[in-house]
């Protein structure tokens, strides 16, 4: 039987893939890819909450509509970033976006 | 027993093509993966009893966001020249530690008294009307938030990706 540890431990695996992801990646859309991963794995926990525990009623699931709602907007902004940096720099690897670096 | 074997098929389908996402030396092979592992968290949400949700996961991320990244991979790719391939850093060490860290800490969190699945309660199976009425009456203002939000990522998203914009 299925229980909710089983997902708990699941989203952990897939935060932790993703935050690696994040962490490693050069890519800044690769970046951005991990990054959903993460709020999946987030998303996975919230609805697995909102099923076990006893009364807990829906408000799990409204929350997972917010994050999905954030996340698109996150994507939509976050790659009209990366292609105004490509248009300046002619590159999107993040190591090299590094103006306000010293 | 259904719900078994249909858990432990998206559970490594999800876990697998993440890892194929952070891996990939293509980053187009990674946005692709990344497709897979949305739809398998959506049949996670089927089983979890989220119908809504499992339907929104698939037009929204998979539909939506997915392709807007293979169209932002497709125009910042240098085409002459360029390496098509993206690399992982050389310093991997600390990033992996820190993730390990963060799994332990995750893992060892779930071991906290939670309810078994031998309490599991029933739910309202079609769940796209409850959630629609707890949209416009509880969270009525995070509603309107979120509109406010999204309106201005598009406007943003609009002003940031225009030709001109840097004039």
């Amino acid at each position: 039987m299925i229980g909710l540890q089983h997902y708990l431990i699941l989203a952990a695996l897939l935060f932790a893939v993703g935050l690696y992801g994040a962490l490693t990646r050069r890519n800044a859309i690769g970046i951005l890819l991990s990054i959903e991963i993460m709020l999946n794995a987030v998303n996975i926990n919230l609805v697995a909450f909102s099923r076990y525990q006893p009364g807990a009623g829906l408000g799990g699931q409204v929350f997972v509509v917010f994050v999905i709602t954030v996340a698109a907007c996150e994507a939509a902004v976050g790659l009209a970033l990366i292609l105004c940096i490509f248009r300046t720099r002619r590159t999107v690897e993040a190591d090299e976006v590094n103006l306000l670096k010293w | 027993m259904t719900d078994v074997v249909f858990f432990y098929l998206f559970a490594a389908t999800a876990l697998l093509s993440a890892l194929m996402v952070v891996v990939a030396r293509r980053i187009f092979h990674s946005a692709l993966w990344l497709a897979l592992c949305l739809l398998a968290v959506a049949g996670l949400f089927g089983l979890l009893d989220a119908d809504f949700l499992a339907a929104a996961q698939v037009l929204i991320y998979v539909g939506a966001v997915v392709s807007l990244m293979l169209f932002a991979i497709m125009l910042t790719q240098r085409s002459v020249g360029g390496r098509l391939e993206c690399h992982i850093t050389k310093h991997g060490v600390l990033p992996l530690a820190g993730s390990l860290g963060i799994l332990a800490a995750l893992i060892h969190l779930t071991r906290t008294g939670f309810p078994s699945a031998a309490a599991l309660p029933s739910s309202p199976m079609p769940t796209t009307i409850p959630i629609g009425e707890q949209l416009l009456t509880t969270y009525v203002v995070p509603f309107e938030v979120a509109s406010v939000l999204l309106v201005m990522a598009m406007i943003g998203a609009i002003v940031l990706a225009r030709r001109d914009a840097g004039q």
